[in-house]
């Protein structure tokens, strides 16, 4: 096993050597899941994961840090063997390389370490450089970030809090306290997945505003997105036009003799609004749209993996998303939220607990419980419970 | 997704702005120990209940009036998160994500964890000295300290919550170790304590302070200065977006 061998020796390398020159965190975490009505030959798929994250900072000087960044998984159950594609649904693909080491490999159990974070930084006072596999994450609503070019993803696949990384060059220049110009260049073997942004963020009235320009999938994209308040509510938006899809952008998933996403013509336009408040009692109340001008408005699960493809996070015209949350006690939070699709009128609905119960250790339970057809956006999605146990360190 | 909890922490900074001859010119002197145009701290807050008790511990830096910014460095779970704190605007950071967040109005008014500090306590405080009338009410010993006793009024327009408030500050150093709240029907609602008077950033004060509720018997929040510089040169642009992301625990 030299893959191991080269695994081991990297954690060796990371062990701390001084103390105040290092910084190293992450956590252990167990999601147990089951999952019905989503195969169709299945009754019910159990499954246990184990997820190991570890973090690290190697602070150069006081203005250079290298930052490496690793996600250990193991999983033993039905979905290894059972899932067609299993492998590289849970592994994050890159343009330049993946970074991931398959561990084991045999019938129902499969792990893999990755490492999802791996830049160098360099800050100056009124500018910064980093290079490497980060997260460039912009975008201000909560659950659908349209202005996210480089990682944009599902709010569904709620147990990869950090989200990948992108491989790409970054510059910042600062301009003021809460204003900036940032260049990013995504370099990569083939021509449509490399990119080159720019954005410009300000902030006036009380509300930041960011707007980027950007060459993508060989076309020109604009985008934008602000974040303020009306009458101390949450308000905030985004939106992102570009050329239409081509098939060659949709990859395997093209469907011949289907409707595609890369069927009719004129620009892609997608649009985000979402309103929040709290209130004093600590009830919570999120609303939350999406617009896809290109979504399609019957048969969306078809051309789910499609979207994904397209860089799109849903492959229906309109979404909409309701959530409402209480602190039941100072230690445990309930909360609900729905995803709805207003033209095949399908919905997934997920409560959750989450129950702070030491110190470092979250527990966390959760239902994915979709309804709907067969061929609606959320009727293919079975019901899923999923139970996680966090400890950090 | 996640409900953003601290939020409120900023206003901690204020709190060095705030704890505060006549019974005003005590108050007003008592104040005058933790102001400061701008400071450095590091703080823990504790709850206790009676089933449980959870820790935080953070680094304030502020810039009175308007500049706050909070970075927790412990527990594990919530280490590296940032709040900042511009005039009416907050924003959090979330290292996890490298993501910035703004926050609300209606989102600032949430507590952590349950805590016995209100926003205002926190807050408020600053308003000891100009939002009551003072009454000197006796001298008592405390803690082995001779104190004044003051009672404290709320000024009509002031629009304090409370009916009356009872403060001891000693004779010498003018420092607060205990503050009893009333409400209006002259019930008490709560009990502030200062203790483990030190040496800290060159003045001498109580550096550890609970909150502790009248009618929860066992359960108290405590508040505990480890360092603290008074007086810091920090610019304004110290409290920037991007300084919120260069900060290390």
């Amino acid at each position: 096993m030299p893959r191991c061998v080269i695994l081991l020796i990297l954690l060796f390398l990371w062990v701390p050597l001084k103390a105040q020159d290092w910084d190293i965190w992450g956590y252990g975490k167990y999601l147990g899941s089951r999952i019905t009505g989503y195969l169709p030959q299945e009754d019910a798929l159990v499954d246990h994961q184990l997820h190991l994250r570890l973090n690290s900072r190697w602070y150069l000087s006081p203005r250079g840090t290298l930052a490496m960044e690793w996600r250990l998984r193991a999983f033993y159950g039905d979905l290894p063997g059972k899932l067609p594609g299993f492998k590289s649904y849970v592994v994050s693909s890159y343009p330049l390389t993946d970074m991931a080491w398959t561990l084991a490999d045999e019938g129902s159990l499969f792990a893999y370490a990755q490492m999802d974070r791996f830049f160098w930084d360099y800050a100056a006072d009124d500018w910064q450089v980093t290079i490497g596999r980060q997260r460039v994450a912009w975008g201000t609503t909560l659950v659908w970030n349209v202005s996210d070019l480089y990682n944009p993803q599902s709010i569904l696949d709620f147990d990869y809090e950090e989200r990948p990384g992108s491989d790409v060059l970054r510059f910042q220049y600062f301009t003021g306290p809460a204003s900036r110009w940032e260049v990013v260049m995504q370099p990569a073997g083939k021509k449509r997945q490399r990119s080159l942004s720019l954005m410009g963020a300000f902030n006036r009235w009380n509300y930041d505003f960011y707007l980027i320009m950007a060459w993508q999938r060989e076309k020109p994209v604009l985008a934008g997105a602000f974040s303020g308040d009306i009458a101390g509510a949450g308000f905030r938006g985004e939106f992102k036009a570009s050329g239409h899809p081509r098939p060659v952008d949709l990859e395997e998933t093209y469907l011949p003799g289907f409707v595609n996403l890369s069927d009719g013509r004129g620009a892609d336009v997608q649009m985000t609004l979402s309103l929040d408040y709290t209130f004093a009692n600590s009830l919570y109340l999120h609303g939350e749209i999406l617009y896809n001008s290109i979504g399609v408005r019957e048969n969306t699960a078809l051309l789910a993996f499609q979207a994904q493809k397209a860089g799109l996070l849903s492959a229906a015209r309109y979404s909409l998303f309701a959530e409402t949350a209480y602190q039941w006690h100072p230690l445990v939070r309930l909360d609900l939220f729905t995803l709805f699709n207003p033209d095949d009128r399908s919905y997934i609905l997920a409560p959750s607990v989450s129950w702070s119960a030491a110190t470092n250790l979250d527990v966390y339970l959760i239902g994915l419980l979709g309804q709907g057809n067969r061929l609606s956006e959320f009727g293919a999605m079975g019901r899923a419970s999923y139970l996680r146990l966090k400890y950090s360190f | 997704m996640k409900p953003i909890k601290v939020a409120f922490l900023l206003l901690l900074g204020c709190v060095t702005a705030g704890l505060a001859q006549n019974a005003t010119e005590i108050i007003r002197k008592s104040d005058e120990l933790m102001r400061a145009n701008s400071s450095i701290s590091e703080l823990s807050m504790k709850i206790i209940k009676p089933e449980w008790t959870r820790e935080m511990r953070m680094k304030v830096w502020a810039l009175e009036p308007d500049f706050t910014l909070v970075l927790i460095t412990a527990p594990a779970r919530d280490k590296g998160t940032v709040t900042l704190k511009r005039k009416q605007e907050v924003w959090n950071y979330l290292p996890s994500v490298r993501r910035t967040i703004k926050i609300p109005p209606s989102m600032m008014l949430q507590g952590w964890m349950g805590s016995d500090f209100t926003n205002d306590d926190l807050v408020r405080q600053s308003s000891i000295v100009v939002d009551y009338e003072h009454k000197l009410a006796g001298m008592e010993k405390l803690d082995g300290y001779d104190c004044y006793k003051i009672e404290m009024i709320p000024k009509p327009e002031a629009g304090v919550v409370w009916g009356k408030v009872l403060i001891w500050i000693t004779r010498k150093g003018f420092m607060q170790l205990k503050a009893e709240y009333y409400d209006e029907d002259a019930v008490l609602v709560k009990t502030m304590r200062g203790s483990d008077i030190r040496k800290l950033g060159g003045r001498t004060f109580p550096t550890r302070w609970a909150m502790i509720p009248n009618d929860k018997p066992g359960q108290r929040t405590v508040l505990i200065y480890h360092d603290i510089r008074f007086n810091p040169k920090i610019k304004s642009s110290f409290f920037s977006l991007q300084n919120m992301k260069r900060l290390r625990p």
